[in-house]
């Protein structure tokens, strides 16, 4: 059942209307029921392992958190939380590294849907449990809940169990409330306007592109690389705001994944805004525990490439995801060398003061945001082409035979989508940029900015987002992206 | 209580366009409807009540079938009552419904006359996009026939690209339906087109051409088939079948079996393993049900007489019509 189904569509509202009627103590038995029935619809034949992963790690909080002598707790920590994973490694890594060993053969296992997800969340309660961050649950079925809250489970945001348990135990919020119904209907209606209006459209300009790629000139290439570099936002985001919206209105409040992310002016701040859940996830139980920043440069260096090698093969287990965590962790080294470089510069040269002064400062930013965006553009390459060859196709592509005519010669109207529908996502990604600008000024989400923006304006948007929508609803026929990670 | 009542009210006011739209799409088909919308929505209304057939109180005589049926037989000449309930894409699946509403509107006919394409007996490949998509059933019966599809192993129902939901999106009329239609039709542009249609084939009791070629050469789709399929399809349209003649059966009603003409072309391609396949089947049938006419033999036209691969034009339309209506509806005009 994928949030953009009708199966959802009709769903959903069951979920609530029945939440909303029983009585505040069992409304955590109906969404687990309800949890198990979506995740049932989506992948019944392999449910097992989210029961498993639930389990080992419900006994393993309780167990951890009853030791005593610290250096017991740690291996038992480390040999809990690597059981915990092992049906993730085994199932999506096998392959993988038959593949690396040499071997021609291909074990044929089914991958759980969500598995990176769940397997990721009940691991860190292992690991709060171990460092008395989170108290362990006592009841199952709440703490079943947590791993198998169904706005989260297929794609995230990968939620605390520090921070989402403690609310099982609230009632207030958990009653029908205009206010919190409204903003969970604002950041779904936000949501689905980034699946279905955008990123829907530009799948079909990108499966066009990148399914023939080696017929396209560099321009068009190029074209497609930065659809996608959109369409993977818009898809992941949208799916983010969707289950951020659902959990609302269920009375949940969840962690934002997504805040502007090619509002950046540098890698690392990118890696701040995009997949907040899970690269904070990296951070504080990958690359601390690994020593952070904490054991010199060169560690640090060290830690940060280890942590994006984990996070692409996190992506997929393929050499372009590896290359694809690889740039990225590249990137953050070099930053960070660049950094204290910098700071060498602006006390020697008074660099900084020059960059520091009005108009100098404001194209300083604008090529930094510019420049940030497009690195991040030509890294999805491994990331788009899924394999090797093809990544290196794609990127050479680009400056073979590069035509800056094709883009004015009517060759865009020619990838599927046409002038009508061009023109659409032209304007549904004028939307988004005007609306992550105003976000990232006033600093806050899009309910929120909607809630301060004046009746006529939310008016206006608002049905210019159902309009939108309610035209884009037959192209949607694609999964999420960061369904099939 | 007042905060949840404007609550309600901003809820029903945003989602005021999509709740427009899905009234149109309900409430307006021959707006977007393609083509083949006009003959489907005629059966309809005939077999529900809707719609008066015509003709007298006296003998009554009913074709079911599919686009073969309605093009090949023109009721007007048989000089009788009779009423052409033939669709385009159907099997007996979609006319087991058709017949058995007609029973509960009118009461028995007299004779029923059932000819389908004889790949129809083996493919229901129009399921959702005509049966479905046009609302032919009730949502109950979509239903029923949905999970007999899956029981049975039905290629087409049990397509992996739909699901039960597609038939709730269909019969809700939601946007996702029938969003390229009615952009397609930019919403309204097919009103005068489809009822037009719907006029023509009105008035001639559910007959319609398919194919207006002065004559046709091309091979149908029996040509290519070297064995009959007998499994996943064909299972539920045996079923319903079987269903079509339990009903005469319970009726009294006098039923014919017949055959539609295939083109020199074609006919000259057939696989004789197919054919004998073919004619078991209906022979099979006749033995189960021997109360009814059984034609075991395809007939073989001319080219001349075919608007295209499948379908007689308006020539060939009115000499099977004439040859067929004197052989089983004898009527002093012919005679």
């Amino acid at each position: 059942m994928l949030f953009n189904s009708l199966q959802f569509m009709l769903f959903f509202p069951i979920v609530i209307l029945v939440a909303f009627a029983i009585p505040n103590r069992f409304k955590y038995i109906w969404l687990l029921i309800c949890n198990y029935i979506f995740y049932l619809s989506q992948d019944n034949a392999v449910a097992l392992f989210l029961v498993i992963a639930t389990v080992i790690s419900w006994l393993s909080g309780k167990w951890l958190y009853r030791i005593t002598e610290s250096k017991k707790r740690q291996i038992l920590t480390i040999a809990l939380a690597i059981l915990n994973l092992t049906p993730l490694i085994i199932l999506k890594y096998s392959n993988f590294f038959l593949n690396i060993a040499g071997s021609d053969k291909r074990l044929d296992m089914i991958l759980p849907a969500g598995i990176s997800f769940f397997a990721f969340q009940s691991t860190t309660y292992i690991i709060d449990c171990y460092r008395k961050e989170s108290k362990p649950e006592n009841n199952l079925f709440k703490y079943a809940l947590f791993v198998s809250f169904f706005p989260t489970i297929l794609s995230g945001p990968i939620e605390r169990s520090k921070s989402f348990l403690p609310q099982i135990d609230i009632y207030d919020n958990k009653g029908f409330d205009p206010d919190r119904v409204k903003r969970g209907l604002m950041n779904m209606l936000w949501g689905y306007f980034l699946k279905f209006v955008i990123a829907d459209r530009l799948f079909i300009l990108t499966d066009n592109v990148f399914s023939s790629y080696k017929d396209h000139n560099g321009a068009i290439i190029l074209i497609g690389v930065l659809a996608f570099t959109i369409r993977i936002y818009c898809d992941f985001a949208g799916y983010s705001y969707v289950a951020i919206g659902c959990a609302r209105i269920l009375g949940y409040d969840i962690m934002d994944n997504f805040r502007q992310p090619y509002l950046s002016r540098s890698i690392a701040e990118f890696w701040g805004r995009w997949h907040i859940s899970l690269s904070s996830w990296f951070r504080d139980y990958l690359y601390i525990p690994l020593g952070g920043n904490r054991k010199g440069k060169v560690r640090k260096c060290i830690n940060l490439m280890l942590v994006f090698i984990v996070s692409g093969l996190w992506h997929g287990a393929d050499l372009s995801f590896l290359l694809w965590g690889l740039l990225h962790g590249f990137y953050q080294v070099i930053a960070s060398v660049s950094k204290d470089l910098k700071k060498g510069l602006t006390k020697e040269g008074g660099v900084r003061k020059v960059l520091d002064k009005g108009p100098v400062k404001k194209l300083w930013q604008l090529l930094s945001y510019v420049f940030t965006f497009l690195l991040v553009a030509f890294t999805w390459i491994p990331f788009l082409a899924g394999n090797i060859k093809d990544s290196g196709g794609i990127f050479l592509g680009i400056f073979k035979n590069f035509s800056p005519l094709s883009l004015i010669d009517g060759s865009v109207f020619k990838l599927g989508l046409g002038v009508k529908n061009l023109l659409i996502v032209v304007f549904a990604v004028f939307i988004l940029f005007i609306t992550d600008l105003c976000c990232e000024r006033k600093k806050c989400r899009i309910d929120r900015l909607l809630d301060n923006t004046r009746p006529l304006i939310r008016w206006v948007f608002y049905y210019t987002l159902i309009l939108l929508i309610l035209f884009s609803l037959n192209l949607s026929t694609t999964e999420f992206l960061y369904q099939s990670f | 209580m007042k905060k949840k009542l404007l609550f309600f009210a901003k809820l029903f006011a945003a989602f005021l366009p999509a709740i427009l739209l899905i009234a149109f799409t309900a409430l307006c088909p021959m707006c977007y409807q393609d083509g083949e919308y006009p003959a489907w929505s005629y059966t309809r209304d005939v077999q529900r009540g809707k719609l008066d057939p015509g003709g007298d109180n006296g003998e009554r005589i009913v074709i079911l079938g599919d686009s073969a049926a309605m093009a090949d037989l023109v009721p007007k000449l048989s000089g009788r009552n009779v009423v052409n309930l033939a669709v385009g894409g159907a099997t007996p699946v979609e006319m087991y419904y058709t017949f058995k509403d007609y029973l509960e509107v009118y009461g028995k006919p007299d004779k029923v006359i059932i000819m389908f394409s004889p790949f129809h007996y083996s493919y229901m490949d129009n399921f959702w996009t005509r049966s479905i998509y046009f609302k032919h059933f009730s949502i109950t019966e979509a239903f029923k026939v949905y999970y007999q599809g899956k029981k049975t192993g039905s290629d087409t129902i049990d397509d992996g690209k739909h699901n039960i939901t597609d038939v709730i999106s269909c019969y809700w009329s939601l946007p996702q339906s029938y969003l390229p239609a009615l952009l397609n039709s930019r919403f309204n542009n097919r009103y005068s087109e489809n009822i037009g249609k719907y006029r023509e084939i009105s008035s001639q009791k559910g007959h319609g051409l398919f194919g207006r070629m002065d004559g046709c050469d091309y091979l149908n789709y029996e040509s290519g088939y070297s064995s009959m399929k007998m499994d996943g399809d064909h299972k539920i349209i045996d079923l319903y079948m079987r269903k079509i003649l339990e009903l005469c059966r319970e009726n009294s009603v006098n039923t014919v079996l017949g055959q539609c003409p295939m083109n020199e072309s074609s006919y000259s391609e057939l696989n004789p393993d197919y054919v004998s396949q073919y004619t078991e089947y209906i022979k099979e049938l006749s033995k189960i049900y021997p109360e009814g006419i059984y034609e075991l033999e395809i007939p073989k036209y001319d080219n001349m007489y075919f608007g295209d691969a499948s379908h007689l034009n308006e020539k060939g339309a009115e000499k099977f019509s004439r040859e067929f209506f004197a052989k089983y509806i004898p009527d002093p005009v012919f005679e």
